[in-house]
């Protein structure tokens, strides 16, 4: 079967944006240009503009620049990126969850798991983990580890995490390893632990809203007070470290708006190396919070502008699914071959509960950390069923420009088996955002200004279904 | 001096500076005048340490990070104490002191 090239081209107000991820090109063209770059390709034929192209694009895309472009996208383009095949690998990580207990309730947590009573991973269970881990490196002859620690909150059950950093960099240095270390935290811990933290982590992504009235409002400690006074100092405490500082701050509707306060306020008062923004999804408890999800393009508009703050302050801003850097099939570790092993000692290929992705009607299911034998028991079969949750299966994904990098979103959260190009917001936000990137990178930033301003503009890019250029979509 | 039985802790001396670098701890005074570099399980302990874990713990984890048995994992910690407090680096807890480091992240994480 042969498909439609990976030539994308999606309205910005009156011109038109074209974009072509597996031939790293992208502009942004008047709509004649556009019809006429079509017709060039439609009529197929290879290399240069031949004598039987005409262009008159009229300014300011010149003739010879829409040849150029014709024969950019005449030649083959890179190979889309593919899951992983055969055996297993080298994993993307080891990921550990000590605990899925929390001293937190945030008042958008999607997480059904007990906050206090929850289980915690033993010491044996960590060990075996790490051992046959590193015995999968030993097997491919991989060069360096990485172990990544999740929640609940991780320093809930903090032995877990003080005895699993030490033996595992004990344990890969012994193999000449290097080993990463990263984890994700609430930073409601404190303060030796954080130096600790600083001192023995490469990464921490520290989950920080805002401001201390965002902050204490978004994510109060058990029993309703305020967490903002010890996260600052954690994040303070971890600007100052060797490790790397993430921030990742989850944004509502009533914080969307206050976006590039947020970013001034986070690239002034820490040092992060990357910020994160996301945007809140709805449940059960935002709902009863009166929390909820920003609107799509206040959203993408008001990361425009952070990122552009964050920019200016040397730090990188992120969302996740509209990483045009990104070339991938999968969104998460999904199907990379991490490895996560769960307090229990369940070996998944996600780190969300599993009640949470069965009810999807997915199974993560990888294998078990078998104490008594000392080894990971893995299910090859689990490896390649779960490696089929790429982007080849999501059909709400199949005409988006956006699909080579945000690759469909969570494959647990955010389901993708509507029909092509029925956006949902977090599609909406996705395609926002990739485009106003786009834009900025391509020195457009006049046009992103006018783009971004104008909410009929902005829609009317968002819910284009079907944004192939030779697909029958695209502008007219 | 020998270490003390079960049941104790110890500190880190309150003039003792430390910084872990990738795979190593440097240790020194807070003079500078002396300083020692740990490696593999000696860095390791001295990581417990100033987390305040007491010698129970300590011997537990040991064990379970060499292989070895509990008694083994006890006159290893032994002698690596022993080692530390002749140096000055340690001070042992009166028993049933609390640790003097930060205690764990369950008993902080004061808002």
């Amino acid at each position: 079967m042969t498909h439609p090239p990976e030539i994308f081209a999606v309205p910005i107000d009156r011109a038109v944006l074209l974009y072509a991820p597996l031939h790293g090109l992208a502009a942004l063209m008047n709509r004649r240009a556009a019809g006429q770059l079509r017709e060039a390709l439609a009529a197929g034929g290879g290399g240069a503009a031949t004598a039987t192209d005409t262009f008159t694009p009229a300014a300011p895309v010149a003739a010879t620049e829409v040849a150029a472009l014709v024969a950019a996208l005449r030649a083959a383009g890179d190979d889309p990126p593919q899951g992983r095949t055969g055996p297993l690998g080298q994993p993307y990580f080891l990921g550990l969850l000590p605990t899925r207990g929390c001293n937190m309730a945030c008042r958008y947590c999607d997480f059904a798991a007990p906050k206090t009573t929850s289980p915690v991973m033993s010491p044996e269970v960590a060990r075996v983990a790490i051992d046959g881990y590193l015995r999968i490196l030993d097997a491919v002859g991989a060069r360096a580890a990485e172990v990544q620690f999740f929640g609940g909150e991780p320093f809930h059950a903090p032995h877990v995490v003080h005895f699993a950093v030490t033996y595992a960099r004990l344990a890969a240095g012994e193999r000449g390893l290097p080993c990463r270390f990263e984890v994700t935290t609430n930073g409601l811990i404190g303060e030796a632990e954080c130096r600790w933290i600083a001192d023995n982590f490469d990464a921490v992504v520290l989950s920080l809203d805002g401001p201390p009235d965002i902050q204490d409002r978004h994510r109060p400690a058990l029993g309703g007070r305020g967490t903002s006074a010890a996260v600052m100092r954690s994040a303070a405490i971890l600007s100052e470290g060797s490790c790397e500082l993430v921030l990742r701050a989850c944004v509502s509707r009533d914080t969307a708006p206050r976006l590039p306060e947020i970013a001034q306020w986070f690239g002034t008062a820490f040092r992060p190396g990357t910020v994160c923004f996301e945007a809140l999804q709805p449940t059960p408890l935002s709902d009863a919070a009166g929390l909820a999800p920003p609107d799509p393009y206040e959203f993408a508009a008001g990361f425009d502008a952070a990122r552009r703050i964050l920019a200016g302050l040397g730090i990188e801003a992120v969302l996740s699914t509209a990483d045009t850097e990104r070339r991938q099939v999968t969104f998460c570790p999904v199907g990379r071959d991490a490895l996560i092993v769960s307090p229990e000692g369940d070996v998944d290929a996600c780190y969300l509960l599993e009640e949470s992705w069965r009810g999807a009607g997915l199974d993560m299911r990888l294998g078990r950390v078998d104490v008594a034998r000392g080894a990971l028991a893995l299910d090859p079969a689990a490896v390649a069923r779960v490696r089929g949750l790429n982007l080849a299966n999501k059909p709400r994904c199949r005409d988006c420009f956006c699909r080579h990098h945000c690759a469909g979103g969570c494959h647990v959260n955010h389901g993708c088996d509507g029909a092509p190009g029925s956006y949902d917001d977090l599609c909406l936000l996705t395609r926002v955002a990739s485009a106003a990137r786009l834009l900025r990178e391509l020195g457009q930033d006049d046009a992103a200004d006018a783009w971004l301003a104008d909410r009929a503009a902005l829609e009317r890019t968002a819910v284009q279904c079907d944004d192939r250029l030779l697909g029958g979509g695209g502008p007219a | 001096m020998s270490a003390p039985p079960a049941g104790r802790s110890y500190a880190l001396a309150p003039r003792v500076r430390w910084v872990q670098d990738a795979d190593r701890i440097i240790v020194a005074d807070a003079a500078g005048s002396r300083g020692i570099e740990l490696r593999g399980v000696e860095a390791a302990v001295w990581s417990w340490l100033s987390l305040a874990y007491p010698y129970a713990w300590l011997v537990e984890h040991l064990a379970l990070l060499t292989g070895t048995p509990a008694a083994e994992a006890a006159a290893h910690l032994r002698g690596v104490l022993d080692g530390w407090l002749a140096h000055g680096l340690l001070v042992p807890e009166a028993e049933g002191e609390a640790p003097a480091a930060a205690a764990p992240a369950a008993a902080a994480g004061d808002g």
